[in-house]
């Protein structure tokens, strides 16, 4: 193949009107999508750093108030975050409907854990434009109108037969030409991508892995679109109607049959069936012995079984120790319903083999930290750090130590980036 | 008319022979069928589901043993959102709001639990239901069918033939239209036979199904003038389906998602958290209701204590703490509710302002006009929300009545320390089982219509604009 060739083939590119339109509209989109991204992630991070802050005066706040241990860890709330990755602004993801922060405190987890951020349920309904979006619906679109005539069109034209004749092997020039498109398509659609990486400061892993995923997606639909493009039998808007037909299929409607599957296979764990739970055992606590409580309690946390036995009607080591046998008495439900959770997300895994519109939205959102599989892990992190937010609070209430301000203040309890 | 009907049979014709028209037709006809029958089967069993949890609800509820009345305050109630009839025909926001909600005293929790969450990222590629079919599955297929209508008569030199013999551009352009619509009605008629059958029993969903197949027939018109109208201007087939292409990536794909784009970062909501904390702020002023002695209970106390002519709270005929409890739960709703009254405000201009893109796009009107029929949109989620909120106000304040009625001041203030007292502060557990059960009606449909105004008044302009354009292709189609 020699250099002349090539420049004929690029001359030839940049004079189509149609084909220009088409880059053009491919850098514009593919932009947009990543502005859009990057404005989503910046809110979010600028609301993550004002609840550290916030966080930060209103646990000093509540110290200031508390009257007893027990009384201080009721009111005193502790910050859990999910910071985005360098890549979050490509696919959002999850981050727009499970909660990226959370103030917990050391009652019962499951009683706080589930509540929601506040979402506009009509803008969510949309979805956003994110750049995974533009990736699997768009950019399939874009270069079935970059390819759909590729040879028909000469074919049309009376060209095909002369052109094959002309430029010697027909196969190299086609193969030039298909790569030619190709690789512009696939750099006018990564470089906006890229710019948004370089804004986020990500590491090489990202833009290679995020990069590969995107070109796999491209070559994909070019192979695609080239396959029925060659079809002898059809004339070009016979070949661009069944490709956006192709499109619909791929794209919508096997998504949405596999969707209705897994929903109907996987048997749905009730989330509100934990926190029903919960609350029994939590409230049931008052009707029954305190020894019971303490009895399961310590059977969990023997360090603490020697400690003096409870004689008043009230006493904080007993409410803190049925919040923990409350969290406790859900955990088998809350491992059924995370089972659940992530046994559809693996099945949706059948749904990308068939779906390179599900395909390429997952490994970017994988990528991303932003699937279904990270919320869950985020999820895990909050409950390792309630532990740890609780524990604090232990040694001062089982101990029955003396109040005093000042051990509160001394009181270390690390904060959520430690976890 | 008579031409045009002709026109119009012998385009239905083309499509039995041609491979694509007939393929596209097929599918049209099985995916309005199918939509239609899924969505259905979905939304009985959400419905059966949500109603068998909120029933256990109740029951656990009603086995409550006897208790103190203050307990029970704590103790709350799970409440579940029940699904309007029409959500089978368009489920709306239902994937993306909380589907049960905790209500206690003292505090307003948010509903918790959406499936779109659960369910992960195929929750993303819209719903299987009739509103999404029509929206924006149908509309493609009818593309598919008629793209070439007209412009094949012109790719093949038959339309002069045609126009030559007398057929006149209006009658030809109306025939290939009456072709289209006939396709659409196939498209609708599903929807209206397992719409009625829902709807049966019950007069307003009737009639707001009534006016949702009006509304999609609309719609498809709009989109079968706007296939016939750029069929007969396009140069070729080919620059017909192209130019047909980009309208429907625009209008279903583009404008919607970037609509929401615009709206949220024009209007931005506070985060839960944000305004949790300021919530947190502003009941530091109220008074604590489980205290007595709260300094903002002062004048309480002092009108209390004159209007029953003693100078004791102890003397009161009735429970101070149970007022006392009464009144710091009032307080504490009324600040709870103006926060939720601020938070849906921006809501309500948030999507205000995402319909406004229903100038650019048929599908937003559309899809703002479907779910208000179907009673599936924002305003119906805020009806959930107020009627949980109502019902949890009215739960707490029974509560605390019981409180301070049905037991007396020393036994209350003596239950902490005397196993006697305590034992009579134990009301019935009669008084749990009485207790109301929750229910949700969906929005009259007079109101529902009356908020859904704009999306009407829009889908109407789309559809003058479609009309116009074709009268201005049957105008320019010998010059073509």
């Amino acid at each position: 193949m020699n250099w002349l060739r090539i420049q004929q083939e690029a001359t030839l590119l940049t004079r189509s009107k149609a084909l220009m339109a088409a880059f053009g509209l491919t850098l514009l989109l593919a932009s947009i999508a990543v502005v859009t991204g990057l404005t989503v992630i910046a809110e979010q991070e600028r609301e993550i750093a004002t609840l550290i802050e916030l966080d930060q005066s209103e646990r000093e706040f509540a110290r200031s108030q508390a009257t007893d241990f027990g009384d201080a860890a009721y009111s005193t709330f502790y910050a859990a975050w999910n910071h985005p990755s360098e890549l979050a602004f490509a696919a959002i993801g999850q981050r727009d409907l499970s909660p990226v922060m959370m103030r917990i405190r050391a009652l019962a987890l499951e009683g706080q854990i589930y509540e929601t951020d506040s979402i506009n349920p009509e803008l969510a309904l949309s979805g956003r434009f994110d750049y995974a979006f533009f990736a699997a619906f768009v950019l399939p679109l874009l270069i079935i109108f970059v390819f759909y005539d590729l040879i028909s069109s000469e074919r049309e034209a009376g060209r095909h037969a002369l052109l094959v004749v002309t430029a010697g092997s027909g196969r190299k020039m086609w193969g030039l030409r298909i790569t030619l498109r190709t690789i512009s398509l696939a750099l006018l659609a990564l470089l906006p991508l890229w710019v948004g990486l370089l804004l986020e400061g990500a590491g090489l892993s990202l833009f290679i892995t995020s990069s590969a995923a995107v070109l796999a997606l491209v070559l994909c639909w070019t192979a695609i679109t080239l396959l029925f493009g060659g079809l002898k039998t059809l004339n070009s808007g016979a070949i661009a109607a069944s490709l956006v037909g192709v499109w619909m299929m791929l794209n919508i409607i096997i998504p949405l049959l596999g969707k209705v599957a897994i929903e109907s296979s996987v048997e749905r764990a009730h989330g509100s069936d934990i926190a029903l739970t919960q609350r029994e055992v939590v409230n049931d606590a008052w009707d029954i012995p305190k020894a019971a409580t303490m009895d399961r309690f310590f059977a969990s946390h023997p360090e603490w079984s020697d400690t003096a036995p409870i004689t008043e009607p009230f006493h904080w080591k007993w409410y803190y120790a049925f919040q923990q046998v409350g969290d406790e008495a859900a955990a088998p439900l809350v491992e059924d319903y995370r089972t659940s959770i992530l046994h559809r997300d693996k099945l949706t895994n059948w749904v990308a083999f068939v779906s390179p519109a599900v395909a390429v939205q997952r490994a970017l959102q994988a990528i991303a930290a932003t699937d279904v599989k990270s919320s869950v892990e985020f999820e895990d992190r909050i409950r390792r750090y309630h532990e740890v937010v609780r524990k604090s609070y232990y040694p001062l209430l089982f101990n029955e130590v003396p109040f005093e301000t000042a051990r509160l203040t001394e009181l270390q309890v690390p904060d959520f980036s430690s976890m | 008319m008579r031409d045009a009907i002709i026109i119009a049979r012998d385009e239905l014709r083309y499509w039995q022979r041609s491979k694509l028209a007939l393929i596209a037709l097929i599918a049209l006809l099985t995916l309005s069928a199918a939509s239609v029958f899924l969505s259905i089967t979905e939304q009985s069993r959400q419905l059966e589901e949500r109603l068998h949890e909120q029933e256990e609800s109740n029951a656990i509820l009603a086995a409550q043993p006897d208790r103190h009345p203050h307990r029970m305050v704590h103790y709350g109630h799970y409440v579940y959102r029940t699904l309007s009839p029409l959500a089978a025909v368009d489920p709306g926001v239902d994937a993306f709001v909380g589907t049960s909600v905790f209500l206690e005293g003292h505090r307003q929790n948010t509903a918790a639990f959406i499936s779109a969450a659960e369910t992960g990222l195929l929750a993303r590629f819209g719903s299987f239901s009739p509103a999404f079919a029509l929206q924006a599955l149908i509309p493609l297929l009818m593309i598919l069918c008629g793209f070439s209508t007209v412009a094949r008569e012109r790719d093949q030199q038959t339309l002069h033939q045609l126009l030559g013999q007398g057929i006149s551009n209006r009658s030809l352009l109306f025939g290939k239209f009456i072709a289209l619509s006939v396709l659409a009605a196939g498209a609708l008629l599903p929807l209206l036979l397992a719409g009625l059958y829902i709807a049966a029993g019950d007069s307003d969903s009737t009639f707001a199904l009534l006016l949702l197949v009006v509304g999609y027939g609309v719609y498809l018109t709009i989109w079968a003038q706007l296939i016939i109208g750029v069929s007969g201007s396009a140069a070729s087939a080919k620059a017909s389906l192209l130019a047909l292409l980009s309208f429907w990536a625009a209008f279903t794909v583009l404008v919607p998602r970037f609509a929401s784009d615009v709206t949220a970062s024009l209007v931005q909501a506070p985060s839960q958290i944000e305004t949790g904390l300021a919530v947190a702020e502003t009941l530091r002023t109220a008074g604590d209701g489980h205290d007595v002695s709260d300094p903002a209970f002062l004048s309480l106390q002092e009108r209390t204590l004159a209007e029953n002519n003693v100078t004791r709270i102890e003397d009161l005929p009735f429970n101070y703490r149970g007022l006392v409890a009464m009144r710091g739960e009032e307080e504490d709703a009324r600040i709870y509710n103006e926060y939720a009254r601020q938070k849906q405000a921006s809501e309500i201009q948030q999507s205000a302002i995402a319909n406004r893109f229903g100038l650019l796009t048929p599908l937003i009107a559309m899809r703002s006009f479907s779910m208000a029929m179907a009673g599936t949109n924002l305003s119906a989620h805020h009806r959930f929300l107020a009627a949980a909120e109502e019902y949890r106000y009215d739960m707490v304040q029974r509560y605390n009545r019981l409180q301070m009625e049905a037991i007396t001041f020393a036994d209350d203030v003596g239950r902490s320390t005397d196993a006697a007292s305590e034992q009579r502060t134990r009301v019935s557990a009669q008084n749990w089982a009485n207790m109301p059960e929750f229910t949700l009606s969906t929005e009259p449909l007079n109101e529902r219509f009356s908020k859904a105004y704009s999306a009407v008044l829009m889908l109407l302009g789309w559809a003058f604009i479609a009309a116009l354009l074709l009268v201005f292709t049957s105008r320019r189609l010998h010059r073509l």
